[in-house]
């Protein structure tokens, strides 16, 4: 049954993500539609580390916040191409992430959430502080985005969509793919059902790991910079744990260890969240709580239903 | 099923230690077990067997002594370098990636060694053991014996050259005990090596060239059935815990 | 100079009593249920809401409105292990059970932060001072109502040691802490320990944001900082080890007092978690070693 719906609703769902701009040209739903691109992306990442290889990260927003700070001053001081911006931004919270998975090749659960959620918070911190770099509390602005898009307010709004999109949609496939079809994939599986056995039946547990958190935080980052170049504005806030708790949410929301469960939980949840701040601007977190805490006890599936569990 | 190995690999541990704390769980252990041999890891519950185990599979440190295989040493190795030299473990209470379904574990044992073209293999021994329908379903759904059988598949596609087996009977039907006893007595005749934990006597005097018995984490006997069967040490030993059954 | 440094000592002390008093909570939990309370800071949070209401809104007595505070939070945590956490373990029976505790109380520390946004807006909240005054000690002064808060700690805290070495209900929580098993084999009701424990951990930080209230303001995030400093001491001082986190907690609350003379005090918070990185990589068990499980 399930298997028949995703059959279906997958590529129903990227025929209209593919077609929004046209189908609904306004702005404003343009503006939301990209950002909840970026909080797919963001979240896809995240199930990679966590969902899929049960490396639980409680700092995917500090990976997020570094991409989109790194795109953001090295555009903005250094006059980086935006295309650049991406891959830079990537390559930033790839190496930071790299580096948060020295600990994690020794620590677990627990450990690692506390380790990540800490390293977030330094990210924060430096984010706040660094005023000549970060712009402080203020945030960081006045840069560019993509360039040679059109003028035309609509049609810019559209074309940054159509970028956003083609690129979560190119790093999603790609995170699927290794998660689904290479042994890198096998390994991660292994390595979140039983690290023991994984490491007895042969698997470098600590390499696979340790590429699980660069490949995860390469796309945190890259999600990032999409959001610096897209939103035009990055304060620290970002980095908040708010932020983590957001994506985790939506990870939970569509299903852990899947990808693009948390994809569809995203696109959803994010459009919850925007729909309730119509309500009241607090009533969004509050529906975030909830759903975390609704599906983590009885939907643990996700509405994606994909990961079998025993 | 399966090659011929034509180089038996061949273990020796020598003056094995590890302490808990004040627990000397090993203590000065010393056997080998010779190429193509079946050999017999017996003693009462508590007396160290299993960290024996965990000792040659590095997934505990020891705290003296040494591993040898095929006159190498590999106790400084870690567990994945170990199992990619051929060495295949089991586990007392099953381990399963319980979530995955059947194919899927034999797939990620396969890939963890390196080892191609196992479907062929893996499609043999399932049917063998029974579990052909059962490829699909999750690991954790299994039976107790099904998964002890899917545990011995997951090693047996790789083809291993030593295999360590701690306890494979425990919890099993005898139906199952059968299929597992003529397995292991099929594959020691392709020259491969077993170290067995078990306490099912019939099957281990029936099946194992030598036993070592172990008491207190130290080695109390060493040699061939009939001996260790006449060994005033080993029924004592046996016998105190009221572990030598005979049943089934 | 001497001056200063007995200055930044007694700050650092008083802040001591108060990291202490949410980190001993926040590890016994973790001890007993070998769960990581990430919603801890949010209870901090309800304490000081609940003295603002009793105190300011319902003109209680300062004692009687941080009594008032910590007896509320105690009875709302009350419910949290059968509610919420009681249906996640039921549902995962034996299974391993991964990330979920946590996501789970990040769900609820979220929930509760944006409801007390929610129902009491974002401002900040001032509570007046439950002890005027000031303590002179000739080279400095301390303020009446932050020595109240140090002593109120160390009751509190004295109070939970004895209850835990003493009392029968208390004896059980360390038998559990102990072995689950074993514990429950002797016939101690586990769902009514873990409820219990929970509820004791997250009232000792409502305590604490109580008594917290006048010197921090009251707002809706105003725990959550204190949450991630606790997992810093918790790790400094070994998951699960009560004395561990007392003694990191005045480690860690000393060295953010004297940090001040040496990094500018915007970096104050980051000593926590560089410690906190550091200890992981270099000896995981904490500072005393031992003590939790892994
Ligand atoms: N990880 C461990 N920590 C502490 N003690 C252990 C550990 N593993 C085993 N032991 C103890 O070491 C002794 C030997 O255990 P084990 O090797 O499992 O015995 P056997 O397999 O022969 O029944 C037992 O007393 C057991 O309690
Ligand atoms: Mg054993």
């Amino acid at each position: 049954m399930i298997a028949r719906v995703r059959v279906i609703a997958v590529p129903a769902a990227l025929v209209v993500a593919a077609l929004l701009p046209a189908l609904i040209p306004h702005p404003f739903v343009l503006t939301l539609a990209t950002q909840a691109m970026v909080w797919a992306l963001l979240a896809a990442s995240w199930d990679l580390l966590s969902g899929y290889t049960g490396q639980v990260s409680f700092g995917h927003a500090g990976f997020f916040a570094l991409g989109a700070y790194a795109a953001a001053t090295a555009t903005k001081h250094a006059d980086l191409s935006p295309w650049l911006g991406l891959v830079f931004a990537a390559l930033v919270a790839a190496l930071v992430g790299g580096l948060a998975g020295f600990p994690a090749l020794r620590l677990r659960g627990h450990y690692l959430a506390l380790v990540t959620l800490g390293l977030a918070e330094i990210v924060r911190l430096v984010a706040q502080n660094w005023l000549e770099l970060t712009g402080g509390p203020f945030g960081i602005h006045d840069y560019r985005t993509f360039p040679g898009l059109p003028a035309a307010p609509l049609a810019h709004r559209q074309a940054r969509y159509v970028i956003v999109v083609a690129i979560v949609a190119a790093s999603v496939v790609a995170m699927r793919a290794l998660c689904e079809r290479t042994p890198a994939g096998k390994a991660f599986r292994a390595i979140r059902e039983d690290e023991v056995l994984a490491e007895m039946l042969g698997i470098r547990t600590t390499v696979y790991k340790l590429l699980a958190f660069v490949v995860s935080s390469a796309f945190a980052g890259l999600a990032g910079a999409l959001y610096a170049y897209d939103v035009q504005l990055v304060s620290p806030s970002v980095a908040s744990a708010a932020t983590t708790s957001f994506v985790i949410g939506m990870a939970v929301f569509g299903g852990l260890g899947t990808v693009w469960g948390p994809v569809l939980g995203a696109l959803l949840l994010f459009g919850l969240s925007e729909g309730l701040r119509f309500i009241g601007v607090v009533y969004n977190l509050i529906a975030v709580g909830l759903v975390i805490m609704i599906f983590v006890v009885f939907v643990p599936r996700g509405l994606a239903g994909g990961r079998r569990t025993a | 099923m399966g090659k011929e190995v034509t180089q038996p690999a061949r273990l020796a541990v020598s003056e094995l230690t590890k302490r808990f704390g004040g627990l000397r769980a090993v203590s000065g252990c010393s056997f080998e077990v010779e190429a193509g041999s079946v050999v017999g890891l017996i003693g009462p519950n508590g007396s160290g067997k299993t960290t024996v185990f965990d000792l040659i599979t590095r997934l505990l440190r020891a705290d003296g002594g040494r591993v040898l295989h095929d006159g190498e040493r590999i106790d400084d190795l870690s567990t994945h370098e170990i199992a990619r030299r051929g060495i295949g473990r089991t586990f007392q209470a099953v381990r399963l990636f319980r979530a995955l379904p059947v194919r899927e574990n034999l797939a990620i044992a396969a890939m963890g060694r390196g080892v191609r073209d196992w479907e062929g293999r893996a499609d043999a021994w399932l049917e063998r053991l029974g579990l052909m329908g059962l490829v699909d379903a999750s690991a954790g759904s299994l039976s107790v014996g099904q998964q002890r059988l899917l545990e011995l598949a997951m090693n047996l596609v790789i083809e291993p050259t030593l295999l360590l087996l701690d306890e494979p009977l425990a919890g099993v039907h005898p139906v199952v005990r059968r299929q597992i006893a003529e397995t292991i007595r099929e594959l020691r005749g392709r020259g491969r090596t077993f170290l067995i934990i078990e306490h099912h006597m019939p099957f281990v005097m029936s099946l194992c060239d030598k036993i070592v018995v172990m008491d207190h984490g130290e080695k109390i006997a060493e040699g061939p059935p009939a001996a260790i069967r006449a060994d005033e040490r080993v029924i004592a030993a046996l016998l105190g815990q009221g572990r030598a059954r005979d049943d089934a | 100079m001497l001056e200063s440094l007995a200055e930044f000592a007694i700050q650092g002390i008083v802040l001591g009593g108060l990291y202490a008093l949410f980190a001993v909570g926040l590890t016994l939990i973790f001890g007993v249920l070998d769960v990581i309370n990430v919603a801890h800071g949010e209870f901090f949070a309800i304490g000081g809401y609940l003295a603002f209401a009793a105190i300011v809104v319902l003109h209680w007595p300062g004692a009687a409105g941080v009594a008032g505070a910590a007896v509320g939070t105690f009875v709302l945590g009350l419910g949290v292990y059968p509610l919420l956490l009681a249906p996640l373990k039921r549902r995962l029976g034996a299974r391993p059970r991964g990330p979920l505790y946590l996501v789970l109380t990040l769900g609820l520390s979220t929930f509760l932060q944006s409801s007390l946004l929610a129902a009491a807006g974002g401002d900040y909240l001032r509570v007046p001072p439950y002890a005027g005054g000031v303590l002179d000690l000739s080279f400095t002064a301390v303020s009446h109502q932050r020595l109240l808060v140090l002593v109120v700690s160390i009751v509190l805290l004295g109070g939970l040691f004895l209850f835990l070495r003493f009392h029968r209900e208390g004896l059980a929580v360390r038998a559990v802490a102990q072995n689950p098993d074993a514990a429950q084999a002797m016939g101690i009701n586990l769902p009514r320990v873990f409820a219990l424990t929970l509820a004791l951990g997250v009232g000792l930080a409502g305590a604490g944001g109580a008594l917290m209230a006048p010197l921090f303001n009251v707002y809706p995030t105003v725990g959550f900082p204190l949450t991630i400093k606790a997992f810093a001491i918790t790790i400094l001082g070994g998951m699960g080890n009560l004395a561990g986190a007392l003694v990191a907690s005045f480690l860690i609350s000393l060295a953010e007092a004297f940090s001040v003379m040496l990094i500018p005090s915007e970096w104050q918070n980051a000593i926590a978690f560089a410690v906190m990185i550091v200890m992981l990589l270099l000896r995981p068990s904490g500072l005393l070693g031992g003590g939790g499980r892994r």
